[in-house]
């Protein structure tokens, strides 16, 4: 295993610990707010995810990038992305309307 | 490559949109929270402008591990952005609490601030052991209450509900903390009279209210029938009870009264309508009044019953008072309950109106006021003009006379043709601003000193005579029908002119050879002239606007559309009217009713 997969992985470890405490913060958040993009927002997030997931794969099992796994994260993230952007736009609108 | 670079590129910007839009929430809502969620996707871009830049030489071993770093650290502010919120939420302030907070979980806490106001108010008393107790009664009879407990801090602790309360439905949850409240009442109508304790569930309501506004509709129920029946009904004679007991409780109400007068309302929730459950609960607490009313009345007395009823409904918090009075209640209240309120109410609806109708008369007065200004100001415009440029045109006329008569030298014979097409425009102009100034309204006082009474048929006929010319020149024959007593009262020189200008009209719109007819007759005290041609009429479009000066419509007339403005102001100005009948390609009609007179 060469240095670079190493250092991935122990790094990758970490923003998985990060990931889940971050779900389960958002789990608990659901429980309480009335998010209604909530369900969006979750949606982009899991993109967001399979994206980097993607990205950083071949990073670990082979310690260099695979351009086709690439282009595909950067697609998944575009996804993810465009999705965010809708759901940001209707809790700004929502939330406008709320407080005025 | 050039796939990756475009696909970052459009992240880049995507990214960049998302970050504003967060943003735009911010300059709305300035939270915290928001703040850490703004730096946490802030890093975002730079992620993919790294890999824009990286991308054509291929990103380096490592420049990779830029990566899971910038990961990590959007994770970690976006954990410290979850962990706000939810403090934020927790502490249940300003509007976190009606925006973010979910409606179940918000009526929840309601009930706990409710059931917790009891209990500040209980423990002092008797401690915290029979609150306990009835809370674990209560848990046997409703496990959606299990997970509920009394804390260190004497106070009742729901979070366990919290975390299952998507589960439960809302009317369980209110039936099963109806009944806790309603045993801590009693725990406290224990150690303190009973108007203390219904004191109490008021400050306690509008307190929750104050800060939960969607409790409302589940705590109204209580407010009505715990604050304003139940205290009437416990002063009654026990006998009266039992008879309110046995009616209200063989009725369809769901309403419950015990032997005391203690009104058990917790059916009421089971099967709460999903819309409009003030209108329901309204309509279920009218019944059970209209229905115990009048046996109360035989026990403490008709005004009795009313004063304190009114009594109790004013004590009600200001809060819960308002939005019950806006869904119409007061107006549904039997007679003797709230009258004043009733009073204040339709005085105030009368009173909208009266505004309203005021408001609209202003508006027609002012409307008015600054269309007559505006004909003023139109009038004296014209004048104005109308005599300054009479003056030159007179000095004009004036020389062109005496160059003509040779006074001022001799003349060449082109020079006198100029001269006389020169004159013949003066005199056109000097007639336009004639008729300009007889645009302003007819001077009445003025009018009733030239006024003379005159047979209608010799001064029709006198006006036909003076267009002769015309006629001649067209070849159009006139027909006129007058009876010879038929007499006209008014200036005779102003009607003839405008009878003129109609005729004029008829003979310039009628092709040649076409037929004018005129009529008059008597209609009561006005003679009514009728003017008939057969020309190219007029569409109705055009009938709208003839009256109106310098309208001059399609009609290449050459006119300055002043004629019939004209008459309509000498017409008017003899107290009469004028108006037109016309279709195109079959001819018009003008009539004009004049005010008559007997022939002396």
């Amino acid at each position: 295993m060469e240095k670079i997969q190493v250092a991935m992985l122990l790094l990758n470890s970490v923003v998985v610990i990060l990931a889940a405490f971050s779900f389960y913060y958002f789990s608990r958040l659901m429980k309480l707010v009335k998010v209604r993009r909530g369900g969006i927002l979750a949606t982009s997030g899991i993109f967001l995810l399979m994206g980097y997931v993607f990205f950083i794969m071949p990073w670990i099992a082979v310690g260099e990038s695979i351009a086709v796994m690439e282009e595909f994260s950067y697609v998944l993230i575009l996804v993810a992305f465009t999705i965010m952007l809708y759901g940001v736009i209707r809790i700004y609108l929502d939330w406008k309307g709320a407080i005025r | 490559m050039m796939v990756i670079e475009t696909l970052s590129l459009i992240n880049l910007i995507l990214s960049v949109l998302i970050l504003a839009v967060i943003f735009m929430v911010y300059s709305v809502y300035k939270r915290v929270y928001l703040l850490w969620f703004i730096l946490s996707f802030s890093i975002v871009p730079f992620i993919f402008a790294y890999s824009l830049v990286w991308s054509p030489r291929g990103i380096s071993k490592m420049g990779v591990v830029v990566y899971p770093i910038s990961v990590i650290v959007i994770e970690i502010s976006m954990l410290i952005a979850q962990k706000n919120l939810i403090s934020s939420i927790k502490s249940g302030e300003e509007e976190e609490y009606q925006l973010l907070l979910r409606d179940d979980v918000a009526i929840l806490r309601g009930y706990e601030q409710l059931a917790n106001f009891f209990i500040s108010r209980i423990v002092p008393l008797i401690g915290t052991n029979s609150i306990k107790e009835l809370l674990e009664s209560r848990i046997e009879k409703y496990p959606v209450l299990s997970g509920s407990y009394i804390g260190v801090d004497e106070r009742l602790n729901t979070g366990a509900l919290e975390e299952i309360v998507g589960k439960i439905e809302v009317e369980e949850l209110s039936v099963a903390f109806y009944e806790l409240i309603s045993g801590l009442l009693e725990l406290y109508s224990a150690f303190v009279p009973l108007e203390n304790t219904v004191d109490e569930l008021r400050n306690g309501t509008g307190r929750v209210m104050e800060k939960n506004v969607l409790l409302f509709d589940w705590v109204v129920p209580i407010v009505l029938f715990k604050t304003v029946l139940e205290p009437v009904l416990r002063k009654c004679r026990r006998e009266d009870i039992m008879e309110v007991a046995i009616l209200i409780n063989r009725s369809k109400s769901r309403v419950k009264i015990d032997r005391e007068g203690k009104i058990d309302i917790s059916e009421l929730y089971r099967g709460y309508p999903e819309k409009d459950r003030v209108g329901f609960i309204i309509e279920k607490f009218l019944y059970v009044l209209n229905k115990m009313r009048s046996i109360v009345q035989q026990s403490i007395g008709e005004e009795n019953t009313n004063s304190m009823i009114t009594e109790n409904f004013r004590k009600m918090p200001t809060n819960i008072k308002e939005r019950l009075y806006g869904e119409g209640l007061v107006e549904k209240l039997p007679n003797g309950i709230l009258e004043e309120e009733k009073v204040t109410l339709m005085s105030r609806e009368k009173l909208i109106e009266e505004l309203v109708e005021r408001r609209k008369k202003l508006e027609d007065a002012y409307r008015e006021l600054a269309e007559a200004e505006l004909g003023k100001m139109k009038a004296t415009f014209l004048d104005v003009v109308a005599h300054e440029l009479r003056t030159p045109l007179t000095s004009i006329k004036t020389y062109v006379e005496l160059f003509k008569k040779g006074k001022l030298g001799r003349l060449t014979k082109t020079q006198k043709e100029k001269l006389d097409i020169m004159e013949k425009n003066v005199d056109k102009l000097t007639n336009l601003i004639n008729d300009m100034l007889q645009i302003p309204s007819v001077d009445i006082k003025e009018l009733e000193l030239r006024k003379e009474k005159f047979p209608a048929r010799d001064f029709i006929e006198e006006v036909v005579e003076d267009c002769s010319t015309l006629l001649h020149e067209k070849k159009q024959s006139v027909s006129i029908s007058v009876p010879p007593a038929l007499v006209v009262q008014g200036d005779r020189n102003l009607l003839g002119k405008a009878i003129k200008n109609i005729i004029g009209n008829a003979i310039k719109y009628t092709s040649d050879g076409g037929k004018i007819k005129i009529y008059a007759r008597a209609d009561g005290d006005k003679v009514h002239i009728k003017v008939k041609d057969n020309g190219i009429g007029m569409s109705d479009d055009e009938i709208e606007r003839i009256f109106d000066p310098f309208y001059t419509g399609d009609k290449k007339s050459g006119g300055m559309g002043l004629g019939l403005p004209i008459v309509k102001n000498i017409v008017e100005g003899h107290g009469g009217r004028v108006w037109a009948e016309s279709k195109v390609g079959k001819g018009s009609t003008f009539h004009l009713l004049l005010p008559g007179g007997k022939n002396d």
